[in-house]
């Protein structure tokens, strides 16, 4: 019976690759977007994305100078984030508060569970209510937390870029003052002295430079609900986006097929002959998944390609083949049920065609094919997270930047498994309330 | 050849109703068996349920009454080894178009379980029967209708099987076409091959068949030899009368004389009426009259034996194409 299952899915497989149409439409058309991502991005680049939701939960009490003034620089960072609403003191962040959109929280527990639900990209918390004081004594670090959840993919790292920019310009005030004096004073006692006392000083200048350094007065610590945070790549984003949304349509087209087989009576043909309901069903299967395969294969070898040709330098895909492989097959698996299912729920052809061009625009644009989807308000948060796109893409995203190895996308891999066992179920189910095939 | 008196298809009681309860009941208690070695044929108008009938006796449909043995194996108990011995043309042309037909043999062979050089020199016999052979590497797609005709009947020719069903393999092409399929059918029967043909055309039923089935909503309503049947029309005779552009009216207006039983257009033919008279020579003077009111011109007489046609009318009162 196997041979008859591997003609039907051989057939199906070389009838999508010479058919000239199909090849312009799956194969080269997402090239070719591809490429003109990679163009208009760089390779490399950012694109534009919405202000990233952040909150900001500050426990400093700051510190009252000798003046009588009160120094928080809790309340600094604090400020970078959430407009104070006045214009002098918010000019300065201006271009901070276009990119974000900080709330200050006074919970930090409710935060983390609007991380969790996708509500929040970011929560940044300022340590401790001695914050200000520790930083300036360094006797103790006073530490910035960031927590934020990896699956998102830019709107982490835009916070982190910001809170370490930030810290760091504080760090070096806060060492120019606490070392200038000191320094100053040795100077100045030895002007006109010897040689050998000038070189102690300096000598222990840069000792004291070193210890304080080391021990840098505010650490940044960020702590990743997932993984690691990472900077964005366009091309590394949309090659994939576009190779799983085309290998919907692809799918989308095998489940109008498997109509096709009706309405041409081929498939009542071949029922006629020694092979059994299944065993057709196992071929179409095959068939499809084949078909995906080879897809996926030749969008990643000819992105790949292209890339180095318009100059890339780093490898596009990445390099944990095992990883790339296992997802490839996890998404053309998901993506075989999805067609499967389209198959079953459909009467004719015709209904299957815009069944399938609907479901793979709409998981599409859910999943983040078209635009990166950081947020979706509320409830809507985990509708991308139903959809193979995103799984998919992230996957492959987290292994292209190199970010994530095999362990770093197994929840992407079981995700993708459970969608596809999922609709495979779903499909099985339908296909055997028919009362034809 | 010769049929022998051995059956090799006999339904039983057979009965299929689309989904019941209320559903259509596309054939009802229909029994009757089938010789080793004959061409059998149904013959009925479309919607008579003859597509329905050799689904189930091919395993594609499931009765929803009675039973059908193919040479001594039940089709609703013992599909697979049913499917060994038959070969299915459908009505539809059901091929796949991009591929050529030689690709299309090569696949469905493999189903029938063929492989290897056992298949290849199928190919190469089944593409010279059905005259294929220069051909064969082009898409179907690009091939006449009658060119498709023969590639969806030499697949079902593959595997060599003992009886052949053939859906009304001549719908929509030439005449030429349209012989050769006629002459492949007798070819193959010659061979030893058992026949399940059917067809809405008399004239075909009457060339091919030892015994014709006539089939009208899903039962059968005569069945033997093209003696035994046109006997039941008893002294009737078939006047066949050429008038181009007859009017329906006409057709009606004739079909109400006395003395005469129906009214049909031809296959075919343009211009030929069929006129089921008691006595031919009788009805010939009111028909004439009737053909000059109308201001029609009758080009030619003829007053014919009666055909399986006239048994349909005579039957139904109505004609195999109404
Ligand atoms: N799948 C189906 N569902 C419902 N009715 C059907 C189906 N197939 C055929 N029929 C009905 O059954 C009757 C017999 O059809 P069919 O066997 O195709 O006739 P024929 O082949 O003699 O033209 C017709 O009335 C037809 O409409
Ligand atoms: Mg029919």
């Amino acid at each position: 019976m196997h041979h008859k299952i591997i003609a039907i899915a051989w057939k199906d497989i070389t009838t999508t690759f010479k058919d000239r149409d199909a090849v312009a439409y799956l194969v080269a058309l997402p090239i070719v977007l591809s490429a003109i991502v990679g163009l208009a991005f760089g390779t490399g680049g950012d694109v534009s994305i919405d202000p990233v939701p952040v909150a900001v939960v500050n426990q400093d009490q700051g510190v009252t100078l000798p003046g009588g003034e009160t120094l928080s620089l809790g309340e600094t960072l604090e400020r970078a984030f959430v407009p104070s609403g006045d214009p002098a003191q918010d000019e300065p962040f201006a271009a901070i508060h276009d990119l974000t959109d900080g709330t200050a929280y006074a919970d930090a527990d409710r935060a983390r569970e609007e991380i969790a639900d996708g509500d929040l990209a970011a929560l940044i918390t300022i340590g401790g209510a001695d914050f200000t004081a520790n930083a300036l004594s360094g006797d103790a670090p006073g530490t910035v937390d960031i927590l934020y959840d990896s699956g998102r993919s830019i709107g982490p790292s835009v916070v982190r870029s910001i809170v370490s920019a930030i810290t760091n310009g504080m760090n070096s005030v806060i060492l120019a003052q606490r070392l200038g004096p000191a320094a100053l004073a040795e100077i100045g006692a030895t002007v006109g002295a010897d040689e050998a006392a000038i070189a102690s000083a300096a000598a222990e200048l840069g000792a004291a430079a070193t210890s304080i350094a080391a021990a840098a007065p505010i650490r940044l610590e960020q702590v990743d609900l997932q993984g690691k945070t990472r900077s964005f790549d366009a091309l590394q984003y949309f090659a994939p986006s576009m190779a799983i949304l085309f290998m919907t349509f692809a799918m989308g087209a095998s489940a109008t097929a498997i109509r096709l087989e009706r309405e041409r009576w081929t498939l009542q043909r071949i029922l006629t002959t020694p092979t059994p309901r299944w065993a057709f069903m196992g071929g179409k299967l095959l068939g499809m998944y084949g078909t995906g395969l080879a897809q996926m294969i030749l969008l990643i070898v000819a992105t790949t390609l292209v890339a180095r040709l318009m100059g890339r330098q780093n490898s596009l895909w990445g390099t944990d083949g095992l990883a790339i492989a296992l997802l490839v097959l996890a998404v053309v698996f998901a993506a075989t049920s999805l067609g499967l299912l389209i198959a079953a729920l459909s009467r004719t052809a015709e209904q299957a065609n815009t069944y399938s061009s609907i479901a793979a625009l709409v998981l599409g644009m859910l999943g983040g094919s078209f635009v990166p989807i950081e947020n979706l308000p509320g409830v809507l948060s985990w509708l991308p997270k139903l959809t193979l796109n995103y799984w998919g893409i992230r996957g492959f995203y987290d292994v292209a930047t190199g970010e994530a190895a095999l362990a770093g996308v197994s929840t992407h891999l079981l995700a993708l498994a459970v969608i596809g066992v999922v609709l495979f179920v779903a499909s099985l189910w339908r296909f055997s309330r028919r009362q034809e095939l | 050849m010769t049929p022998t008196t051995t059956p090799i298809i006999e339904l039983r009681g057979l009965g299929k109703q689309f989904n019941p309860p209320d559903g259509v009941i596309a054939v009802k208690d229909v029994s009757f068996s089938i010789m080793q070695g004959e061409i059998f044929s149904l013959l009925g108008p479309n919607g008579a349920g003859k597509t329905t009938t050799i689904g189930m006796i091919s395993g594609l449909l499931a009765p929803t009454a009675g039973d059908v043995i193919v040479g001594g194996h039940s089709v609703t108990r013992e599909s697979l080894a049913v499917r060994r011995l038959i070969g299915v043309v459908p009505q539809e042309l059901a091929l796949y178009p991009t591929l050529s037909a030689r690709q299309n043999l090569a696949f469905f062979g493999k189903m029938y379980g063929l492989g290897g050089r056992e298949l290849k020199r199928r190919i190469g016999e089944v593409l010279e029967f059905t005259e294929l052979t220069d051909r064969a590497d082009d898409p179907i797609e690009q091939y006449s209708g009658g060119m498709k005709r023969r590639v969806n009947i030499g697949i079902g020719l593959l595997h060599r099987p003992q009886v052949l069903f053939l859906d009304e393999p001549t719908v929509a092409i030439d005449p030429q076409s349209r012989r050769n399929i006629l002459d492949a059918v007798k070819a193959l029967n010659a061979e030893g091959i058992t026949v399940l043909y059917t067809t809405h055309y008399m004239e075909e039923a009457q060339e091919l068949s030892h015994r014709v089935g006539i089939i009208d909503h899903g039962q059968i309503i005569a069945l033997g030899t093209q003696d035994e049947l046109t006997r039941t029309v008893g002294e009737q005779d078939t006047l066949a009368l050429k008038v181009p552009d007859a009017t329906p009216e006409l057709v009606s207006a004739l079909g109400r004389l006395p003395g005469v039983s129906a009214c049909v257009r031809a296959d075919g033919e343009d211009g030929e009426l069929h006129v089921l008279a008691d006595e031919g020579r009788r009805a010939l003077p009111d028909a004439i009259r009737l053909i000059n009111e109308a201001g029609l011109s009758l080009q030619a007489v003829e007053v014919r034996e009666p055909t399986l046609e006239a048994v349909f009318l005579h039957l139904t009162g109505r004609g195999l194409r109404d």
